[in-house]
């Protein structure tokens, strides 16, 4: 490392956690992004104010990407701002820019797919099929709080750290690492093994509800099963959730009347 | 004043675990099944505030992508299950489901409410960056901290402020409002609370769906179901494991042992 310590890409790793807390409609996490990356400039920039203050201009325009994959922006930004040239700051501040631009949108895609529709969706499914196998009990509902927090932080925290060293150190062949990864197999195998987990806890919510819509278990389950497939027809037709849940509601009520 | 106090402490406990869904670190603490649980807890009723959080969770698990704010599902299942701890031993136990999902609906209310707030603050979060930017940009640090400080707090006190009022005068509300439900609204009640968590299973299905995934859920839902029919008495362990490694042995031999063509 040149001026800055791994201690403090680190320090300026862990700050990531706060790349949305001032989330703007205008520049989106730009402030978050130039909170981590401060320390970062200041050790870089040591006794060149101008330089250092020409480098907070630069990150404090448009920021956006995937909050666990922006740790790859941090180090390859870190790496350019130390390694660049400052003999012409006009392309310096070009190929920062571009660089960045760059980075955002295939991280945010990746990331948005790995985590917001995989693994996320994947651990809590883990955490509620086993309080409900184990009848939502308090030994059950600690064992799937803990399992759903692995599952998913477990990844979060190791592709974070990953990504902030690798892109730091092997900044060039940053994008051909993250090609080599098989992000295509890693989702298909998140999608497989949540339907199939989906299977037994759908399984297991119709054997072991408290309580029944009709007397006969086997019927009922009938019915929410039909009423299941109903749900997800509207939801494929892109049906907000708010909107199944109040007309869910109201057919009960009716039904009720009804019945 | 014991009940106060809880109510207070109980919103600044929400408001906190609330900005882990969004704003600070994103590590999953502030999702349903977890705030049910400690919701629950804290008003005396710990397994209720679990069957909120599981029956909450999977319906609200769509995530924040980009600029769209979803519903906030930590304060669905936190308001839910607080008012419902705090309304169960008021009512007649046969009213439990009924209550339960009238305070989920309850909930939903306080989750979009947060939702809009949040907004809002991103509106002012903007405001907030243009007044302390030029001093930002003559390399003060104090500056950003306050940026990123102000927007924090502002988010956690409009939250505390939202759950004080449910936890006290929404649950007085919802009791006066059950109160003259008719029997056959409790009973209609009752059926939503069945049909809920397939409303989940439905979200996460269409989340998850492929082609290759959608047999495979059928084969393992049709043998669950048989095997639990046969085996009432099932070791939770041992179903958990014989699933996991049907689902291993499935992901390897049709995604990951496949020839390339």
């Amino acid at each position: 490392m040149k001026k800055g310590g791994i201690s403090s890409l680190l320090w300026s790793g862990f700050k990531l956690n706060f790349l949305q807390s001032s989330w703007n409609f205008e520049r989106l996490q730009n402030i978050g992004f130039l909170f981590a990356i401060r320390n970062m400039l200041e050790k870089t920039y040591r006794g060149e104010k101008d330089r250092f203050l020409a480098s907070l201009k630069r990150h404090i325009g448009f920021f956006n990407t995937h909050i666990f994959f922006s740790s790859a922006v941090l180090g390859v930004m870190v790496r350019l701002e130390e390694e660049f040239p400052n003999d012409d700051p006009k392309r310096k501040e070009d190929e920062i820019e571009s660089a960045k631009m760059g980075m955002m949108g295939p991280l945010a895609a990746i990331g948005d797919a790995l985590f917001w529709s995989g693994l996320k969706p994947l651990a809590l499914l883990t955490g509620v099929a086993i309080v409900w196998l184990t009848n939502f009990s308090t030994a059950g509902w600690i064992a799937g709080a803990v399992s759903s927090l692995v599952i998913y932080n477990a990844p979060r925290v190791i592709i974070k750290y990953f990504l902030l060293i690798k892109a730091y150190f092997h900044y060039k062949d940053l994008f051909v690492l993250i090609q080599k990864v098989k992000f295509q197999s890693i989702m298909k195998s998140i999608k497989v093994a949540g339907m199939g987990l989906l299977g037994a806890s759908m399984a297991v919510y119709f054997m072991k509800k408290p309580l029944t819509v009709i007397s006969s278990r086997k019927l009922d389950s009938l019915l929410l099963f039909i009423a299941f497939w109903i749900f997800t027809a509207a939801l494929r037709k892109k049906s907000p959730v708010i909107y199944i849940f109040g007309f869910s509601i109201f057919i009960s009520i009716i039904i009720a009347y009804i019945i | 004043m014991i009940l106060t106090a809880r109510i207070v402490f109980a919103a600044l406990v929400a408001a906190a675990l609330e900005l882990d869904t969004y704003f600070v670190g994103m590590t999953l603490i502030s999702q349903p099944i977890i705030v049910g649980g400690i919701a629950g807890y804290m008003f005396g009723d710990l397994q209720t505030g679990i069957i909120i959080g599981t029956m909450v969770q999977l319906i609200w698990v769509s995530p924040p992508v980009g600029a769209h704010v979803p519903p906030s599902s930590s304060a669905i299942a936190f308001t839910g299950a607080a008012l419902s701890a705090q309304l169960i031993g008021k009512n007649l136990v046969a009213d439990r489901e009924s209550l339960i999902m009238l305070c989920i609906i309850a909930g939903v209310g306080t989750g979009y409410f947060v939702g809009q707030m949040d907004i809002w603050n991103r509106n002012l979060n903007t405001r907030i960056m243009h007044l302390f930017e030029q001093d930002i940009l003559k390399g003060s640090w104090i500056h950003v901290i306050l940026t990123q400080a102000f927007a924090l707090l502002v988010k956690y006190i409009s939250n505390v402020v939202i759950y004080i009022i449910m936890f006290s005068y929404g649950a007085y509300l919802l009791n006066r409002i059950f109160s003259t439900l008719s029997p056959d609204m409790k009973q209609g009640l009752d059926i939503s609370y069945c049909v809920m968590p397939v409303i989940g299973m439905a979200v996460i299905f269409d989340l998850f769906r492929t082609k290759l995934g959608t047999n495979f859920y059928g084969i393992i839902l049709i043998l669950c179901y048989l095997i639990l029919w046969t085996y009432r008495q099932i070791n939770p362990l041992f179903f958990a494991l014989a699933v996991v490694s049907v689902c291993c042995l499935v992901i390897y031999n049709f995604v990951w042992d496949r020839k390339e063509a």
